[in-house]
């Protein structure tokens, strides 16, 4: 498992590779947690995520607290699996999924 | 923590001094000479020293936690090692350092030292500076192993403290989240022991009107702080179907509880179902959890019904959808509600059971068959072995129109006021409520006979409106209800004060022991 952040113009995109739980949590937060609280556009970029769990989708949210307020951040390139799991927790409710 | 702090010791100064003052030695050598000159070097250090002169004595004084050092001469009445190798076994767990000394060089002579338990040796003749650097290394080593104890038994503590703890919360979660009211004919659950402790819940109640309410619930993450929220969610649900609520303002006031009480990144994913067994109908609404799956009796199809809404917990009540779908169900129709717990049961290969793999279960099952029984069944032998990793909670409700269980008290007693002819404002002297209650009692023995009529309607008068009425009469005298002062209609939360509130039109008729009651109500 892995996060890395990219920063370009006012648009961070994270990047989580393999299991996206619990485990991730410290690393995930660390990524944009010195970056200026409701500024930033976010983008998750789930493509090299396998696995997803409801911690996962707490992080999220505790993200979408953090981010600007006039976007919703972005979850993208989701594989299937994890796509239904967003689904079922209706997640597009509250964030962009494509 | 306190082991890195002890690593960092240990590397940043390596030469760091061991306290030897106080430090309780035993010096078991029956060399005078050799026993004088390392009593006067070792005492003028600090050490306490304890001399003894056989292996007999040394055996008898030995006790793991009197000594912070052993010194032993190998040459002690020919004995040494034997007598150092019985006190190593008699330390157990206990660590204390052995420093054999020997006037013998040969090379099988120094490893019998160390075979028989021997920490370190030093050889006759030897020098103060290697002694007092071999016994510092040693005191060094002794302190390091205690301080690992002293850990390894506070650690040994709080492992027990926490899991007599969770015995104890599991066993109040238990009976506070448990209720018996799912143990019925027509219901078939899973929730296994310790799922409380994954933040799992089943909860279900009869509403005053006989609905009974079913809400599933899942936290996020996993052990007790997913399950903090269980408890003012059980509490909710129970108090508030027992008064009659809606289960729309169940849902609201439980996501209002959570989004105030739990931290931003916990939700609960719910199934929240009105089972009405009068109209036939069972009004769902999800947020977050998996598809209900319904199995129809009729034509043995299934259908599936998925959760429209967000977790509870996540955003305010306000900009909930409470909108419940209802759905007409029948006789024998049996529908599904779990935790995606079921889904993803892992294999040893880390494929997930999945959602279609359930589906294809309960719709390819037969009118009669288990269906429940044939899901667990499916869901082990897909495991195969391999431990479950998230809890699984699944519960299975056949429908079922007919009264299940005397689920009401029958003992309930009416408000016979009127017809014990009792003073109200007695309740409110001292010790009233006492002697109100005693009169009560005695009149209500003394009472022959009596009858309280209570009459109920509804008059249609147009397509959308109309009223409902009750006519309330008992045998008694009545009383004079032109006398009823103001302060009676003041507490709007019981008796008269209650009634005049809701109800449109409240008159009493002469000589009164007759009240009637009138709603209004249009569509």
């Amino acid at each position: 498992m892995s996060v890395t952040a990219t920063e370009q113009g006012n648009t961070v995109t994270i990047n989580v590779t393999g299991r996206f739980d619990f485990s991730a949590h410290q690393e995930f937060i660390a990524a944009y947690r010195d970056l200026p609280k409701g500024e930033k556009e976010f983008v998750v970029d789930l493509s090299g995520t396998e696995y997803m769990d409801s911690s996962a989708m707490g992080m999220l949210l505790q993200l979408r607290e953090h981010a600007s307020k006039s976007s919703q951040v972005s979850l993208v390139n989701a594989n299937a699996n994890i796509q239904e799991i967003l689904k079922i927790a209706n997640f597009d409710k509250l964030f962009n999924v494509s | 923590m306190i082991l890195e702090d002890f690593h960092q010791d240990i590397d940043s100064t390596p030469f760091q001094e061991v306290e030897w003052r106080g430090k309780r030695v035993m010096l078991a050598t029956s060399q005078a000479q050799l026993a004088n000159d390392m009593m006067r070097f070792l005492g003028a250090e600090g050490l306490v020293i304890q001399h003894i002169t056989s292996a007999e004595q040394g055996m008898e004084v030995f006790h793991p936690e009197n000594f912070e050092l052993l010194i032993i001469d190998v040459d002690l009445n020919g004995d040494g090692l034997m007598m150092g190798h019985r006190l190593k076994f008699k330390m157990k767990e206990h660590f204390v350092p052995l420093l054999f000394i020997t006037s013998h060089s040969d090379e099988i002579s120094l490893a019998s030292c160390f075979e028989a338990g021997g920490d370190d040796l030093v050889t006759i003749p030897y020098s103060d500076t290697m002694l007092f650097s071999r016994i510092n290394s040693l005191l060094k080593m002794g302190g390091s192993y205690h301080q690992q104890y002293r850990e390894r038994k506070e650690l040994a503590y709080y492992h027990n403290v926490m899991q007599s703890e969770q015995k104890l919360a599991k066993s109040i979660f238990n009976s506070i989240v448990h209720q018996d009211y799912l143990d019925r004919e027509n219901i078939r659950y899973t929730l296994s022991p310790m799922s409380i402790f994954n933040g799992d819940m089943l909860l279900s109640a009869m509403t005053p009107n006989g609905h009974e309410y079913i809400l599933l619930g899942d936290f996020t993450g996993h052990g007790l702080t997913a399950s903090i929220g269980t408890l003012p969610v059980s509490e909710i649900f129970y108090s508030m179907t027992a008064k009659g609520f809606t289960l729309t303002s169940i849902i609201s006031e439980i996501n209002r509880r959570l989004k105030k009480l739990l931290p931003l990144e916990m939700f609960m994913a719910t199934y929240a179902i009105d089972v009405n067994r009068y109209d036939k109908v069972i009004s769902v609404w999800g947020g977050g959890i998996p598809d209900l799956l319904l199995k129809r009796f009729r034509d043995n199809q299934m259908e599936s019904i998925s959760a429209k809404n967000l977790p509870l917990g996540i955003i305010d009540s306000q900009d909930l959808e409470l909108t419940m779908q209802v759905i007409p169900v029948d006789e024998g129709d049996r529908f599904y509600i779990y935790t995606d717990g079921v889904v993803e049961t892992e294999n040893h290969d880390g494929k997930l059971f999945g959602t279609q793999a359930l589906r294809d279960v309960i719709s390819s099952a037969g009118r009669d068959d288990n269906i429940y029984q044939a899901i667990m069944d499916n869901l082990e032998q897909f495991r195969d072995g391999y431990e479950q990793s998230d809890d699984i909670t699944l519960l299975e409700y056949a429908f079922v129109s007919t009264d299940l269980q005397n689920y009401f008290d029958n003992d309930k007693t009416l408000p016979v006021r009127s017809l014990k002819k009792m003073d109200p404002s007695l309740r409110k002297q001292n010790n009233g409520i006492l002697k109100y209650n005693q009169i009560k009692k005695d009149r209500l023995e003394a009472l022959g006979e009596g009858f309280i009529h209570i009459e109920m309607g509804n008059q249609i008068s147009s397509e959308t409106s109309g009223k409902l009425f009750i006519v309330i009469e008992d045998s008694g005298k009545g009383f004079d209800y032109n006398k009823l002062k103001d302060d009676i209609f003041a507490d709007k939360h019981r008796g008269l004060g209650l009634v005049n509130q809701f109800a449109d039109k409240v008159q009493f008729e002469a000589p009164g022991n007759k009240v009637r009651i009138e709603c209004y109500w249009t569509q």
